[in-house]
């Protein structure tokens, strides 16, 4: 029981650190939280959706519930959900910075533009479940007491896949150590010569391509609803604060443990308690370690 | 020396302005400037340090030269171009380096990063720029993978300086680059801005430590209230008792404190 606990908690917290990145990355470079980046995972839940709508899942292949046209729609959809993440500063964030918008009003904002993004979805697509493909998965059992979908595994190489490459990027690329730079100072940023309407366009299109990515995962496992991402939402949150605002280490790991918490806690309590559980380890981190478990603290 | 020079500005001795700043009026809040027409210049490869009391607008006025403050009036020159108008990264790509006085360095990023990131707009010539700040200072060569923040304080104002110095600058600006060090490393960095200027790099600086700074000086301006209030060679500044008396002894008491 605790072992596949355990396992479906990774995989849960493989989507949570996804979001969780995009998030993390927001908060410690745009300096506000954005409560629309849920809105984000929904988006490209549905965009990867209405590929499949056209081009189909694809012939199962490997044991997957699916072929290679999902990850083409998955890839589709994370380029637009980036795309359109940066659209929504253009339309709405950048607008406000420029008038001197405290954070707060930001984050007000940010609330507001969820609440349009998600009704927009309910508009198009309306309240029902939707699913990429019908196919039926079996478990396999890899230890006693041990279960796993190929899906799940499929899901936690690519995210792994994922945030290796976007680590590479933030170490090594000028734009993504540039990116670093702007977190801890703008104004020294801005005086090193850094365009810091590039920066913020590059935060925003990796941020929502994590989040898109996030949602495919979530809809695969096992089907996409309206509230998909705001449902995440909470999880999310306490994954990025948990591992420490602006580690990409921190929200990965963050990710894993809120997943791995909310799985553990299914086994002694019912289940409708499950959406306290990322309200609780918020909490506790927030007592014990204010800057998280890889934070900086702040100077 | 010139007493009370607020009109136009007198060239010195056969040098080509690098930088030159004529009447400017800059600050926070609109109508209610910090530095409210001050006109200075700065030559090629020289050093020019401004002082003056507390609250006199000195560093606002490198920050609105820097393109961080408001500038409501007057004309800031790079190399007979006009910086007004433009953005912080601009003046920096036009040709400004600015070590600020507080978090001058990025402590959450190595050495390396530091540097690159100073050398952000510059291409291929990154590669061959990074080797000489390397040779430029030394200690810093053999901390490179290192974050910023595990720097003493003067390895720190090196690494702001060696940022500031990536891009091959027009003129260097420096917001009290003594400001917390120990007393030994204050000499040391005013000495190797010294050899920086006369290796060519003409250097503008604000400074607290008003004395020592004079002492490796070519030229000064003393800020008053936003506004010029004496100018001429640090030597004659340094010399003149009516001077130390009402800024240099203040400026070193605060030092000494």
């Amino acid at each position: 029981m605790i072992l596949q606990a355990l396992t479906d908690g990774v995989f849960t917290g493989a989507i949570v650190s996804l979001g969780a990145i995009g998030l993390s990355l927001t908060l410690q470079i745009m300096r506000f939280a954005n409560f629309a980046h849920a809105e984000f995972m929904t988006i490209g839940a549905y965009l990867a959706l209405a590929v499949v709508t056209f081009i189909g899942p694809g012939t199962p292949t490997m044991g997957l519930s699916f072929g290679w046209q999902l990850l083409l729609a998955a890839l589709l959809a994370s380029v637009l959900a980036g795309a359109m993440s940066w659209w929504l500063d253009l339309l709405v964030f950048r607008p406000l910075r420029r008038s001197g918008a405290a954070s707060l009003v930001l984050v007000f904002a940010a609330f507001g533009a969820a609440l349009v993004l998600r009704h927009i979805l309910v508009l198009i697509w309306g309240h029902d479940s939707y699913f990429y493909t019908r196919e039926l998965q079996l478990g396999v059992m890899i230890l006693p007491g041990m279960r796993v979908l190929p899906d799940q595994v499929f899901i936690l190489a690519l995210t792994v896949l994922l945030v290796i490459v976007l680590h590479l990027y933030l170490t090594f690329h000028r734009t993504g150590i540039a990116m670093r730079a702007m977190a801890e100072s703008p104004t020294l940023a801005q005086v090193c010569g850094i365009r810091v309407d590039s920066v913020v366009r590059t935060t925003w299109l990796i941020s929502g391509f994590m989040a898109a990515m996030a949602g495919v995962f979530s809809g695969l496992t096992p089907q996409l609803h309206p509230e998909l991402g705001s449902n995440l939402l909470l999880s999310v949150f306490a994954a990025a604060i948990f591992g420490g605002v602006g580690s990409l280490p921190g929200a990965v790991i963050g990710g894993l443990l809120v997943g791995i918490a909310e799985n553990l806690f299914l086994l002694v309590a019912n289940p409708g308690y499950k959406p306290a559980m990322p309200f609780l380890l918020l909490l506790g981190v927030l007592w014990l370690r204010p800057q998280g478990l890889l934070g900086e603290k702040s100077s | 020396m010139n007493p009370v020079n607020t009109a136009a500005v007198q060239p010195s001795a056969g040098g080509t302005a690098v930088l030159q700043l004529q009447d400017l009026v800059a600050g926070y809040v609109p109508g209610m400037p910090i530095v409210q027409g001050a006109s200075l210049r700065v030559d090629v490869g020289e050093m020019v340090t401004i002082i003056g009391p507390n609250g006199a607008g000195k560093s606002t006025l490198m920050k609105a030269i820097a393109g961080l403050v408001r500038i409501e009036s007057g004309r800031i020159d790079l190399r007979g171009q006009s910086l007004l108008g433009r953005a912080s990264d601009q003046i920096m790509q036009a040709g400004v380096g600015f070590v600020p006085q507080t978090g001058n360095v990025f402590a959450t990023l190595s050495i390396h990063e530091n540097l690159r990131i100073g050398g952000y707009i510059l291409g291929a010539e990154l590669t061959q720029r990074l080797e000489q700040a390397y040779a430029m200072f030394p200690v810093l060569a053999d901390k490179r993978r290192q974050k910023a923040r595990t720097l003493s304080g003067g390895q720190r104002q090196m690494l702001a300086i060696a940022r500031a110095l990536m891009t091959n600058p027009s003129v260097l600006m420096l917001d009290e680059p003594s400001a917390g060090l120990a007393p030994m490393m204050v000499q040391e960095v005013f000495e190797s801005l010294h050899r920086l200027s006369r290796q060519g790099v003409s250097i503008l600086m604000v400074e607290q430590n008003a004395k020592g700074a004079l002492q490796h000086s070519d030229r000064a301006y003393i800020l008053v209230e936003g506004r010029n209030h004496l100018d001429g060679a640090a030597r004659s500044l340094l010399d003149d008792p009516a001077v130390a008396a009402a800024f240099l002894g203040a400026a070193r008491r605060r030092v000494d404190a």
